[in-house]
């Protein structure tokens, strides 16, 4: 009798307990931050919390990993009601059904109206709405710019306030640079691209192209066209040569290009907005003003393009607390925090009344990030692409390492992704 | 007519119901007597969803299980412990089954229902049932010695019960539900989801040509079957050799009286007592092209610097050089109580001979030493075949997919962008396949040529 005495008080006391919780609903937030904006956005993340009235659950994914955690999560009905979503994943996860159409009235006490739509830029909003719907409220956008060292550029008898406009005067500003090295203590005119994510601003300059949906619900694959092969064939010159550096190691790159970058043994580097506050902790920019940011130069026919990215807040589908959530989403995702997040961390706001904001006309850096969105492009807006890396990546680095000829990995890729949108399903209808 | 025997002829007589009715499937939903549920599961109907089968399958599963256990018990009059319970449970599950074809359930929706459950007591049951026939044909009856004869084996049976259980939940479910997997189309698209109150059912179904998958992976560029199983073979061959020959000289050193030979030998086992992530970690660390210890020391000896991780030569290199390291403790401790196990006479014996330190090697280590070797080559290859962590997070399968290897790029396929379940699961099932011959015939070998074994 006695254990069953203490049985009988612990499940009171869970019941209990369990009865408390109920009180406020209980929001878990997946964030994929890096630890320099984390440090900002959770405090805000607090502050939301309190105002929407929810208990917050805040969890860190790693960026790399949250894609395939949030696939495993959501399909057993484990995913967190919240999800900090790179934009192209969007469709993705909405065609399997993971995430509340946003401006879905049945749902929704206040639903995401047409107007409140409006009052996003249109480059970052656009991957949420595949198939009729809003999937996602974006946060934060962003495309790869050119960032480069003043000082370097000043060694080089660059202009520093003047950056390259076209891809010939980016060649003789890389080659000008890597000059100044030796050959115990080299310096690189340009990081070596990271990866085919920042190629594909080169492959857009000549007139490659990823996928585009055409009007009779067919697609044109443009990677393997001559203007792609154009400028691998011109960024794996650079790399052979040695102006462009250190020597690529598809697994470390990002890592490896970045860390020259801030050690002033790099003069160009090709990254986004993300990045800022990692490269202002380098040596190289102890003084932030020795930053510069500008878009990456347009190509022989003027062509220019970089990819958008950014990341969004979607709601999971089987949350309990819809509305809450929402409620939460859009205190996060109001004009002040953005501006916050802009001036503390350089993130690009996607809200355009954001930009009207006195704080964010002085701010060189963003302003040199924002002159690369307005020739950004979007990547193709289907459930596969947040796939189409997979066989990119992989032909790309064998072709910088010399492996493969350029055609013959492009035409892989061309073969790769005709399979990827043979499965592409339907939008739902609207 | 024997009181004794009731339960079982009652068991018997609902085992019957359950094959008869199994095979007047078709009979009893369509009205068609020209098929029987045989007949439905050989020949699985293109197109019909994969639960309905693997309803079908359980039913014929659990149905023979209670027949031929009640059959068992029966005839075996010492048996009649176990056999009215798996009798009872086969026929529990082969009703159940037979209830979710009907209604057609899904059969598997999550690990905690009921459902799950049910699918647990069948694979136990019949394990039990195999494990019984099994050793009557080896003409011991291991429950009758179990539960009768030997009082002490019973401890035995129910302390290995649990592991026995765990191993039904980890490997032989899994390994039934990778096998059905293979034979369809399932994708990430198509597959149950649980999101809240909504359930998404699953869609996906049996292809017409039971072996599409396989014809995929083996034919199609894209899943480049041919390329990495010769990167696997490569791999394999490249780590055992290295693992054996340098296991086998460390132990022969450490089985020496040597000074400090504990401290030594803590020392080799060092690597097997840090977690194999870490390990991994801190040799993709030291690769680095730009930053890596290697290349710096290279660089300050004014040598030129290796591509350690970013040439496909290089890169496995790179690999077999870490996961060697990782493997030597367990072959070298293996090899190290095979060595102490030969009796110390037989080398004073060669001495008083005259043999000289080569001779005892080859006359008497080696041979007596066979069987072990012989044993952690297969266990090796076997490993070996199926690493994962090294790869995965050293090379990450790269330069371009030519580290990947087998198993590596099965998790690729279904786990990791546009998951294809059923493609994944047939690359498993040839994997399987591959190994068990491997095995099969390197068993063959082995015990076709015991000379030297003691």
């Amino acid at each position: 009798m006695k254990k069953f005495g203490i049985l009988s008080l612990l499940v009171l006391l869970f019941v209990a307990i369990g009865v408390q919780a109920q009180d406020t609903p209980s929001i878990t937030y997946w964030d994929t931050m890096n630890d320099n904006e984390r440090v900002v956005f959770e405090e805000m993340a607090n502050v939301c919390a309190e105002s929407a009235g929810v208990t917050l659950n805040y969890e860190y994914v790693p960026f790399s990993d949250a894609q395939n955690n949030y696939r495993t999560a959501a399909q057993a009905g484990a995913a967190p009601d919240i999800l900090r979503s790179e934009i192209a994943w969007g469709p993705e996860f909405a065609a399997l059904g993971y995430l509340y159409d946003l401006s879905d009235a049945s749902m929704f006490t206040e639903p995401v109206t047409e107007e409140e739509a409006a009052t996003y830029l249109a480059a970052p909003f656009n991957y949420n709405t595949w198939g009729g719907g809003v999937w996602g409220l974006p946060q934060v956008t962003d495309a790869p710019a050119l960032a480069y060292n003043k000082a370097l550029f000043e060694q080089a008898g660059l202009d520093p306030e003047n950056p390259p406009q076209t891809m010939e005067e980016l060649d003789a500003a890389i080659r000008a640079i890597a000059a100044l090295g030796t050959a115990e203590e080299p310096i690189y005119g340009m990081a070596t691209l990271w990866a085919e994510y920042a190629f594909q601003a080169f492959m857009w300059a000549y007139g490659g192209d990823l996928i585009t949906a055409n009007e009779d619900g067919t697609y044109t694959i443009g990677i393997n066209s001559p203007g792609t092969i154009e400028a691998l064939e011109l960024v794996k010159g650079w790399l052979d040569e040695g102006v462009m550096g250190p020597g690529y190691d598809p697994a470390n790159q990002y890592g490896n290009s970045i860390t020259a970058f801030k050690e002033g043994r790099a003069g160009i580097h090709i990254i986004g907005p993300w990045a800022t506050n990692d490269m202002l902790s380098g040596e190289a920019f102890t003084d932030p003003e020795n930053l510069g940011i500008a878009a990456i130069p347009a190509g022989p026919d003027g062509l220019q393009g970089s990819p958008v990215g950014g990341h969004e807040y979607s709601i999971y589908a089987g949350s309990p607390y819809p509305n809450e959530a929402l409620a939460f989403v859009r205190c996060l995702n109001s004009v002040e925090n953005q501006v916050l997040l802009a001036t503390d961390l350089n993130l690009v706001p996607t809200l355009a009344a954001a930009y009207d904001d006195p704080s964010l006309a002085e701010n060189a850096i963003l302003q040199g990030f924002l002159a690369q969105m307005n020739v950004a492009r979007n990547r193709p807006v289907l459930v596969a692409g947040g796939q189409i890396y997979t066989e990119f990546a992989p032909q790309y680095s064998a072709f910088m390492l010399g492996e493969t000829e350029a055609q013959a990995a492009m035409d892989n890729v061309a073969a790769a992704w005709e399979l990827l949108l043979q499965n592409e399903p339907a939008a739902p209808a609207e | 007519m024997n009181l004794k025997h009731l339960p079982d002829l009652a068991a018997l007589a609902a085992a019957l119901v359950v094959v008869v009715a199994f095979l007047a499937l078709p009979w009893l939903v369509i009205g068609d007597s020209s098929h029987t549920g045989l007949s439905l599961l050989t020949a699985i109907p293109a197109g019909s969803p994969r639960y309905e089968v693997t309803s079908l399958f359980f039913v014929l599963f659990g149905g023979l299980t209670s027949l031929a256990a009640s059959l068992v018990g029966v005839l075996s009059p010492k048996t009649r412990w176990i056999t009215p319970m798996i009798t009872a449970i086969g026929a529990g599950m082969a009703i159940f089954h037979f209830s979710a074809f009907f209604t057609q359930n899904t059969v598997f929706p999550n690990f905690s229902s009921v459902i799950g459950a049910g699918l647990w007591l069948t694979v136990i049951g019949a394990t039990l049932l195999v494990l019984q026939v099994f050793l009557k044909r080896t003409g011991s009856n291991v429950f009758a010695e179990a539960f009768d004869a030997a009082p002490n084996a019973r401890y035995a049976y129910i302390f290995i019960a649990p592991a026995l259980i765990v191993m039904m939940a980890l490997v032989f479910y899994p390994l039934i539900n990778g096998i059905l997997l293979s034979f369809t189309n399932a994708t990430q698209m198509n597959t149950t989801r649980v999101i809240g109150q909504r359930i998404i059912p699953a869609a996906y179904t049996f292809f017409s040509n039971p072996f599409e998958n396989y014809a995929a992976v083996l034919q199609t560029p894209q899943y480049n079957f041919w390329s990495i199983f010769g990167q696997t073979v490569l791999w394999t061959t490249l780590n055992i050799v290295p693992h054996i020959t340098i296991g086998l000289g460390l132990a022969i050193l450490l089985n020496r009286n040597i000074r400090g030979r504990a401290v030594y030998r803590i020392l080799l086992i060092l690597p097997w007592a840090v977690p194999s992530y870490i390990s991994a970690f801190v040799w993709r660390f030291l690769y680095n092209g730009d930053f890596g210890f290697f290349n710096n020391l290279l660089g300050s000896l004014n040598m030129a610097e290796v591509p350690w991780l970013s040439n496909p030569g290089w890169a496995m290199f790179a690999v077999v050089a870490a996961n060697t390291w990782l493997a030597i403790p367990f072959n070298m401790v293996t090899m190290l109580g095979g060595l102490q196990s030969i009796p110390g006479e037989l080398y004073e014996a060669a001495v008083v001979d005259g043999a000289n330190e080569w001779q005892k090697f080859t006359g008497i280590t080696l041979p007596l030493l066979r069987p072990v070797i012989m044993t952690i080559t297969l266990l090796g290859t076997i490993w070996t075949f199926n690493s994962f962590n090294i790869i995965f997070l050293v090379s990450e399968g790269g330069p371009f997919r030519s580290t990947e290897i087998l198993s590596t790029w099965a998790w690729r396929l279904g786990f990791g962008q546009a998951p294809q379940y059923g493609i994944a699961a047939a690359f498993s099932v040839i994997i399987l396949v591959i190994l068990v011959i491997f095995s099969t015939s390197y068993m063959r070998v082995l015990n076709s040529n015991p000379q030297g074994v003691s």
